[in-house]
């Protein structure tokens, strides 16, 4: 039998409780491998020059450079990034503009496990993952006069 | 509250004066000031100023400072606690220029000398003595706005970097200790414990932000006790040392003066801990007989006040509106590296050198 090779994930989340338990969550996935941790944005865009993950999971408020200026930096150096972003409130300004900026999905903390590992695999095989509900507002956000959609 | 007439504005004045002679003197400058008609009411005492001033509303005060139930600028104080929003104009004798002054460090607008008033003066104080209270009045306005804003902020940052986290955190423990049940007990136990130990932390968290929401009424245990409960509570399961002491013989505090030090004094130990990265807070209450100083000290990175000049974060624009609110002056002194350095003066009279003991 071909085993498949694991998809290679970074995750950055300044609650260390919350970074760990996703890590774990993450490793016990036979088609995932955590590569890399980071606590706060600059870490992020540093361990994600490092290790070029497959996937990056980044959560958009962290102390010191949050996770939305980590996703413009990296976006900017590294086209193809495929990037998730995490929130913990879905009515969050800053989600369309990460979007906006390249992150290619968008996970609410605390959603079932199912759908974060639906979105990583969809998000590695080059697809957008977009929850319904976002997806919806986000179509009447773009639609709006003086935003453009940044793809 | 003021009407344009031909013969210019029109003013309420409300002449608090025991001195038949001087009372009428005044009433007779009044009416003769030239921009502005002042319709006058006269009483003699204190006690019938503040009911007068409850039931109908008053432009301005003209204050003598010795009332038959009242003496000394302690006359101002009660008249400000009772009506803080109506100008305040004190009239002193000749020789009492330092207690006209102190009248307006107590909050009267301005001090006039008896005897020397011309209908210009007197008009030109009164007007100026309403103008300024009523751009006072809206400065405080937007600064307690201002404050309730930062507040919520606060508050909402709270719930989202600490309470939201915690849940999502222990949600991760259980799903996972879900996954293992069965295949791997001794890991199905580390989730839960660690599922139990961040719930705990964050009860621990809620309970803290519900005390210094509201905290227990401070008559119980005074100021002294709820700063100590307070810092109590902070230091449970912190590795920062933090050290109170205490200056001075305690003694009661009007509860809103209490209340006011208790908050600056949980904002400012709370943004030690959160953002100055201190491994010492040193906290001091100083009781001296004219008020009461609060002293917050930290080892931590220390901050620059002049790029915080506009009171902008750390809860600053909310530790200046409580002080405002309590007449009590506030300064701030740290450098980048330095720790910060915060001190309250919160003074019920003038001080020393004044000559009152009320």
């Amino acid at each position: 039998m071909k085993v498949p090779e694991s998809i290679r994930i970074l995750i950055a989340d300044d609650h260390p409780v919350v970074r760990e338990g996703l890590s774990a969550m993450i490793n016990r996935q036979p088609d995932m491998k955590v590569v890399a941790e980071a606590g706060d944005g600059r870490e992020a865009v540093e361990q994600f020059s490092q290790h070029r993950p497959d996937v990056a999971l980044i959560d958009l408020r962290m102390r010191g450079m949050d996770g939305l200026h980590a996703i413009l930096a990296i976006c900017r150096r590294f086209p193809g990034a495929r990037l998730v972003v995490l929130t913990t409130f879905d009515d969050n300004e800053d989600i369309y503009r990460a979007l906006q900026w390249g992150a290619k999905g968008y996970v609410l903390k605390g959603a079932p496990r199912e759908e974060l590992l639906e979105c990583i695999r969809t998000v590695h095989a080059g697809k957008s993952h977009i929850a319904p509900t976002l997806a919806a507002r986000l179509a009447e956000r773009f639609s709006k006069p003086g935003l453009t959609a940044g793809n | 509250m003021e009407i344009m007439n031909p013969d210019g504005f029109q003013f309420r004045a409300l002449v608090v004066e025991d001195n038949p002679a001087d009372a009428l003197l005044l009433e007779d400058v009044l009416r003769r000031t030239r921009d502005a008609q002042f319709e006058i009411t006269h009483v003699e005492r204190l006690q019938d100023a503040l009911a007068s001033l409850a039931v109908a509303s008053h432009d301005v005060v003209l204050l003598d400072l010795g009332l038959p139930d009242s003496q000394g600028p302690d006359t101002v104080t009660r008249l400000r606690q009772s009506q803080p929003g109506v100008p305040v104009v004190v009239l002193t004798g000749l020789d009492d220029e330092a207690v006209g002054i102190s009248a307006v460090q107590l909050g009267a607008q301005d001090y006039l000398v008896k005897g020397s008033l011309t209908p210009s003066v007197l008009g030109r104080s009164l007007r100026y003595a309403i103008e300024r209270k009523r751009a006072e009045l809206a400065v405080m306005a937007h600064l307690k706005e201002a404050a309730i804003v930062e507040e919520r902020n606060r508050i909402a940052g709270e719930i989202h970097d600490i309470l939201a986290q915690d849940f999502v955190g222990i949600l991760l423990q259980l799903e996972a200790a879900r996954d293992l049940s069965g295949s791997n007990p001794g890991e199905v136990a580390k989730c839960i414990q660690l599922a139990e130990a961040v719930a705990r932390s964050g009860l621990a968290e809620a309970r803290r932000s519900v005390w210094a929401l509201c905290p227990p009424e401070l008559d119980a245990e005074g100021l002294v006790g709820a700063v100590q409960s307070f810092l109590s509570r902070v230091a449970v399961g912190n590795p920062t040392a933090i050290g109170f002491s205490l200056r001075g013989e305690p003694y009661p505090l009007p509860n809103d003066k209490a209340l006011g030090l208790l908050r600056i004094c949980q904002e400012a130990v709370v943004n030690a801990l959160r953002h100055a990265q201190a491994s010492k807070i040193r906290v001091q209450l100083t009781y001296e007989p004219s008020g009461v100083d609060l002293c917050v000290h930290d080892n931590g990175r220390g901050f620059d006040p002049k790029a915080h000049a506009g009171g902008k974060g750390f809860g600053l624009i909310s530790m200046r509106e409580r002080a405002e609110r309590i007449g009590a002056r506030i300064e701030i002194s740290g450098e980048p590296g330095q720790g910060t350095r915060l001190t309250v003066v919160a003074r019920t009279s003038t001080g020393d050198g004044e000559g009152h003991s009320s």
